[in-house]
């Protein structure tokens, strides 16, 4: 289990946050007193003069299981069992001017320690200005538009993989999101020249609900040799359909990557359900496609069980397959099943 | 055709662009199965201030706005709408010293150029499109012109007026120091997302309160937060708790053997949420559908709902403020958790009990709910002269609650109406019986003092 594979797992609450700034059983009887929990947050945000400061996090206590590992009985040098922890906080300070424009800053670091990996830190800070017309934000914004127009997350543990262009925009850049009645416009380029453009567009219907967006990125994809560097364009779309406690989502996309004179065309779908089952929500997803003929296979299921504030039981079971040639120059080399299981708390 | 890097770049943001042009950048326009007002205004009714009343309450349920703060983006816009129009036609007085409008400009151009001028710093979007469409049903001139002139300062000062009102940091789900957490057993605690009724939405987590702050924003017609503050919450260990304790307990429980089938309706109608026009927008639309027919003429109707629109924001801000000064726990929390904390020996714990709807994530007294329908309906009372009305509709509102598909209620008085919405609370687990009285005490108070206090006609 790769330690990046997790951060990329929760770096979603950076990018969730930072976006949001442009812009809230029997079981259950487990006496754990949230309100101790409520209560330690309070400190967690205050005003000093026209400045508001919020300070937020997450701690997540982990137990990865390699399935490949623990049953080939074979001494590669990588344990099975994997336990880590991954701790975030955000910190983020914003006003009003007196023209109205909000302004502010956030900076978001993360800690992740596994056995296998040893310690890490990774940091991201951003800024925005958010108007009638839009927030325009600067920094290490790259995942605003993915996280926009994407299909909807997994529950818990669950990452399905594969579920997105392989290229991305990475890195300091700026970008602009804003609202025009029930659709959503985002943007963003970096300081490669790297961009992303997408929309979404969300309104109810009757006694269901719909969601759909589309994305267009032109970004580069390092390939898993750390030397070939694609260029990418991919174009991809999503679409939920959402009835009481349940969200159906489709998902698909086309790549073209090119790196000097090797070119490969990809293309995949990717389909879900979400359900919520009292204070348990589950998701499962799958997701196939092919690069010049050759396929890539995911799977995930996810839960995650909300007791007390805050705090959720996770799990995620994730499959993926792949081993992707072209050329010579290896796309994809993935063959993993595992489960993980953690002990959350945001605060 | 084989599909280059550079034509695949330009076809991919092409399709992009085209894709979000027809998605729809809009509010849908009336007569749109989208428009809300459509379901209770007959077409000869739809005029200017309406209009501008549907595009808040689309956009409230497109950007998923929760009910307090949709209550303060529909006071704002519905105030600069009426100072703009009334700077025209002079007909009342006004507490702002705005002063007239340029001789000649046309007061309906006003009114929605002045709305939009403010809805859009509420809601943090431009409402381009809408503008440009209301602009072009006027035809060009000067009393347009003046109009536009006139709507946009209306609308600048009244942006200016609540820059720093208290709204931004409330949308912060943070307590900030600006209210005390209560010690003992009656303390507010998030709550879980289970709920008994088999069909409803998605809910959160033990989520954090709700704008903890909101009860501090700037009044919009009170004197100040506490104006109409009720007193204190009953001593758990009272029998008259015990006795609203074990009402909710067994009407409120989902597998309740007291609850009728029209009080489980009714605890369902009145959610009004959580992807809609929020509570306070559905007193704004049975004041729309109640007064189109009263003989109203346009600045009479500005009139109205920038009362309307201001006693809602009024209403949150009294209910927020008692919500978080009180501190009072959710019947969920006593009834699985704490009844044996209370020193009351006539309470019984029921460890497995669900309410029938979802709990929200803020506490229980007073309730916002029959807080925005006492308002709402006392105050529509006021302007039409009589609280007698019969009138019908669905719930504006059937996502979330599929059940509610073809549900007509039908009531003979406003007040009737809004009863009915405090009280399907109770029927769906998630208040007690005093914050629902006393909210509509405040409710009502609120509205009867903007009536008599606020824009009065000019002798």
């Amino acid at each position: 289990m790769m330690m990046t594979k997790s951060t990329q797992r929760l770096a979603f609450i950076a990018s969730v946050s930072l976006a949001a700034l442009a812009a809230p059983v029997a079981a259950q009887d487990v006496a754990i007193s949230s309100e101790r929990l409520a209560n330690l947050e309070e400190p967690l945000a205050t005003e000093v003069g026209p400045i508001t400061v919020e300070f937020s996090g997450l701690i997540d206590a982990r137990v990865d299981y390699d399935f490949e590992d623990g049953m080939s009985g074979l001494d590669d040098g990588d344990d099975a069992v994997n336990p880590g922890i991954i701790g975030n906080f955000e910190f983020n300070a914003s006003t009003q001017l007196p023209n109205r424009w909000n302004v502010g800053v956030a900076y978001f670091g993360q800690y992740e320690r596994d056995e296998m990996f040893g310690g890490e830190y990774t940091d991201r800070v951003a800024g925005f200005i958010q108007g009638t017309y839009g927030t325009a934000l600067g920094g290490e914004v790259m995942d605003i538009v993915r996280e926009e127009t994407r299909r909807v997350r997994g529950i818990g543990n669950a990452n399905l993989a594969f579920d997105d262009a392989l290229g991305a925009a990475k890195g300091w850049g700026g970008g602009y999101v804003s609202q025009f009645g029930p659709t959503r416009v985002s943007a963003i380029v970096n300081k490669d020249g790297d961009y992303d453009l997408g929309f979404m567009y969300q309104r109810p219907s009757g006694s269901s609900g719909y969601r759909y967006g589309m994305r267009f990125t032109d970004a580069t994809y390092l390939a898993p040799d750390g030397l070939t560097e694609f260029e990418s364009n991919a174009l991809m779309g999503t679409f939920e359909y959402l009835y009481s406690r349940s969200i159906y989502n489709l998902g698909g996309g086309v790549e073209s990557l090119e790196a000097g004179p090797v070119t490969a065309k990809r293309w995949f779908v990717s389909g879900g359900w979400q359900r919520q089952w009292g204070a348990i929500t589950t998701s499962v997803e799958g997701h196939y496609g092919q690069i010049e003929g050759q396929e890539e296979k995911s799977a995930a299921f996810g839960l995650d069980y909300g007791f007390a504030r805050g705090m959720t039981i996770n799990l995620g079971v994730n499959h993926s397959d792949a081993q992707v040639v072209v050329d010579g120059i290896t796309i994809l080399d993935e063959k993993e099943t595992t489960a993980t299981t953690s002990l959350r708390f945001g605060f | 055709m084989e599909l280059n890097r550079r034509k695949f770049l330009a076809s991919g943001t092409a399709a992009v662009g085209l894709a979000g042009l027809s998605a729809g950048c809009t509010t849908a326009g009336f007569g749109h199965k989208s428009s809300y007002l459509t379901q209770v205004l007959a077409p000869q009714h739809q005029n200017t201030v309406f209009h501008w009343v549907d595009v808040v309450l689309q956009q409230t349920r497109d950007q998923r706005v929760p009910p307090p703060r949709a209550a303060y983006n529909y006071a704002g816009p519905m105030l600069a709408g009426f100072l703009a129009a009334n700077g025209v036609m002079q007909r009342y007085h006004e507490p702002y010293g705005l002063g007239s409008a340029p001789a000649g400009a046309d007061p309906e151009v006003a009114y929605g150029v002045a709305f939009a001028t403010v809805a859009a710093q509420c809601f943090g979007q431009p409402f381009i499109m809408e503008r440009r469409a209301f602009k072009n049903r006027f035809a060009d001139s000067e009393a347009k012109s003046l109009g536009v002139e006139w709507g946009r300062k209306v609308g600048m000062y009244v942006n200016k007026m609540r820059t720093r009102d208290g709204a931004e940091p409330s949308q912060v789900n943070y307590y900030h120091g600006r209210y005390k957490r209560r010690k003992d057993a009656l303390n507010w605690d998030p709550t879980g997302a289970t709920y008994g009724d088999s069909l409803g939405p998605r809910v959160g987590h033990y989520e954090r309160g709700l704008f903890p702050g909101l009860g501090k924003v700037d009044p919009w017609t009170m004197t100040h937060s506490e104006q109409f503050q009720p007193g204190e919450f009953y001593d758990p260990a009272s029998p008259e708790f015990a006795k609203q304790y074990e009402y909710v307990r067994k009407i409120g429980c989902v597998d309740s053997e007291m609850r009728t089938a029209d009080e489980a309706e009714i605890a369902v109608f009145w959610e009004d949420g959580p992807w809609g026009i929020t509570p306070p927008g559905h007193f704004l639309y049975i004041s729309a559908q109640v007064m189109q027919n009263r003989g109203f003429d346009f600045l009479d109707l500005a009139r109205a709902f920038a009362l309307l629109g201001m006693t809602q924001g009024d209403a949150a801000i009294n209910a927020w403020n008692c919500k978080y000064q009180y501190d009072i726990l959710r019947p969920e929390t006593a009834i699985r958790y704490r009844a044996l904390d209370f020193g009351n020996a006539e309470l019984s714990q029921q460890k497995g009990w669900k309410s029938y709807i979802p709990t929200p994530n803020f506490p229980a007294y007073t309730s916002g709910h029959s807080t925005f329908g006492a308002a709402g309906a006392e105050l529509t009372a006021l302007l039409i002269g009589t609280d007698k009305v019969t009138f019908e509709h669905t719930s504006p509102d059937l996502n979330g609650f599929p059940q509610l598909e073809g549900k007509l209620r039908r009531w003979t008085s406003l007040s009737q109406a809004a009863e009915e919405n405090g009280m399907s609370r109770l029927y769906g687990g998630v208040h007690w019986e005093m914050d629902h009285t006393a909210a509509m005490d405040a409710g009502r108070s609120i509205a009867r003092q903007a009536f008599q206090r606020w824009f009065q006609r000019k002798a």
